[in-house]
């Protein structure tokens, strides 16, 4: 019990910035953006480049410039895809899958090779009171409430709120002369920069990047938003609970799972995606208006 | 002299392609007296949405056009762009599918204030500039907090009417806006618009509508009919309806 409430605190500061991605993207703007995993792989090479490059500067600029370019890596996957959607009116969910080809080859060009450890490099998320089995913590831990703070004064805004009228409703802008394709865009840019910033805490926390680190994580990201969901049951159009609540309850099950011995632990997904739909069954039993499985928005 | 209580089209010819030959409309003329709800009939493809479409100022690539519409004293060349994005900035469109125009997971009140957001929303909070009138709040019975989804198909008729009026507005087209409502939220519809018009004195209402009844009760002195003659030549006849009586 000592280590689980580290490791849920640790894990759920970690992916938030994933989930809070997916929220935007697929929840909010109810697109399928799979590019959320090229994403999450691009930050993270970029981010240990970048690393490699400015290992030798202070410690606030090396951070600096390898929390930007990892937010701009996966930014890049964003522009890209989403780009194929505005300008090539490609379908988003082909858009995606191109751009996965895409960066799966720049992913493995930026790294040189399949894998590298960063090891040998300053761990920046170990910089801030470093606990002792869980040094990444305290800065993980910062960084949540941070980005927690700032998701929630954007969702207020004339941006955020932009977003969620666009899955509502994509031709609403052009009635009033809005630029639709600014809000698209700038909300998959945003949303697979968060992305870019998991993969590059991912990276730190295992010590190594991988080109196969991405696989499955939309996966986790949409399981997370669709039990935030089930339990939060918001009037607003948008709420920070829901990725908030949901990336909790996601490591909840997980480390539950991972503690329990009545199963294989080769069945360990099976069980884990069981779980989800046992919930989601329970939901949609109900009758009423939110219990709309389209509100889900994934 | 132009009167200027007056909007016209003038010498109007047009065809969707640059053919001179079998024009859809060929030197068609009409006017329509200011500040007042006018009511448009005709039978499908007579081009009663088309002619709205001229009215707004849109034309495709490839169309023809000829002709001058004239508003508030100003002529508008319809055969120029710039002449046509100017007149644009005059005339809005509530389209017969009004839910399009509409977030409906929102309130009544955000819907009115994203219609107001600038081209690139961006940081800002999202403000609340717009404007509703009064009566709407003492006879319509809305709730501004609601979803929108949840207000009736007149209401949600009215919230788009509103939108599409946040931006000045002298000419309003509306293309079948009674055509999903009942009888009630029609009733309703156009008893808020004879309220606009009436705090309004600038702005004229033109309907395309298919409602006899309604038609009789709400026009004025007359109603217009595009005409399919014989030899597809197409007019837009002025019928009083003391004659149609």
């Amino acid at each position: 019990m000592q280590t689980v409430i580290p490791v849920l605190l640790e894990t759920t500061s970690m992916t938030f910035p994933l989930v809070l991605a997916a929220y935007i993207t697929i929840s909010l703007m109810k697109v399928p953006d799979l590019s959320l995993e090229s994403a999450f792989v691009c930050g993270a090479s970029v981010g240990t480049r970048v690393l490699f490059m400015t290992n030798h500067l202070p410690l606030p600029a090396c951070a600096f410039l390898v929390i930007l370019s990892s937010i701009l890596g996966g930014a890049a996957v964003g522009i890209t895809s989403s780009s194929l959607t505005s300008y090539a009116k490609f379908p988003h969910l082909l858009s995606s899958i191109l751009t996965m080809g895409i960066f799966y080859g720049l992913n493995q060009c930026i790294l040189g090779t399949s894998n590298i450890s960063v090891a040998s490099k300053t761990n920046l998320l170990a910089q801030i009171m470093p606990l002792k089995r869980f040094p990444e913590l305290p800065t993980l831990a910062l960084t949540f409430c941070v980005l927690a703070i700032l998701a929630g004064l954007f969702l207020r805004t004339q941006l955020g709120t932009s977003l969620a009228a666009y899955g509502n409703n994509p031709q609403f802008f052009s009635h009033y002369g809005i630029s639709t394709r600014f809000i698209f865009i700038s909300g998959i840019l945003l949303s697979n920069g968060l992305a870019g910033l998991a993969g590059f805490f991912d990276t730190e926390t295992q010590g190594f990047v991988d080109i196969s680190m991405g696989n499955l994580k939309a996966l986790s990201a949409i399981t997370a938003i669709i039990l935030g969901k089930t339990v939060i049951r918001s009037k607003k159009t948008s709420s920070l609970l829901v990725p908030l609540v949901g990336t909790i309850l996601y490591f909840v099950i997980r480390q539950t799972l991972v503690k329990a011995t009545f199963f294989d632990h080769k069945l360990f997904t099976m069980v884990e995606s069981m779980i989800v739909a046992g919930l989601l069954a329970t939901k949609f039993s109900r009758r009423g208006e939110n219990e709309n499985p389209h509100d889900l928005g994934v | 002299m132009t009167n200027t209580l007056n909007i016209s089209l003038n010498g109007i010819s047009f065809h969707f392609t640059s053919a001179r030959k079998n024009r859809f409309f060929s030197d068609v003329s009409t006017s329509f007296e200011v500040n007042k709800i006018h009511f448009i009939r005709g039978k499908n493809g007579a081009g009663k949405s088309t002619l709205f479409r001229l009215m707004n100022g849109t034309i495709f690539s490839g169309e023809y056009i000829k002709g001058t519409f004239t508003l508030d004293g100003t002529s508008y060349n319809l055969s120029l762009e710039h002449a046509r994005t100017s007149l644009k900035e005059h005339v809005r469109q509530v389209p017969q599918k009004f839910d399009l125009m509409l977030a409906d997971n929102f309130s009544f009140e955000e819907n009115l204030s994203m219609a107001n957001m600038p081209r690139l929303p961006f940081l800002a909070p999202l403000a609340k500039q717009y404007s509703i009138p009064d009566f709407l709040v003492d006879q319509f019975e809305i709730d501004f907090t609601v979803p929108v989804r949840r207000l009736s198909g007149g209401q949600r008729q009215i919230l788009a009417i509103l939108m599409a009026l946040q931006k000045p507005t002298k000419i309003l087209l509306l293309d079948e806006p009674t055509a999903a409502l009942d009888h009630k939220n029609a009733r309703m519809v156009i008893h808020f618009l004879q309220e606009l018009i009436r705090l309004n004195p600038l702005l004229t209402v033109l309907i395309i509508c298919h409602d006899t009844e309604l038609v009789e009760t709400y026009a004025q002195d007359n109603y217009y009919e595009i005409v399919v003659h014989q030899n597809s030549q197409r007019s837009i006849d002025v019928i009083p309806l003391t004659q149609k009586n």
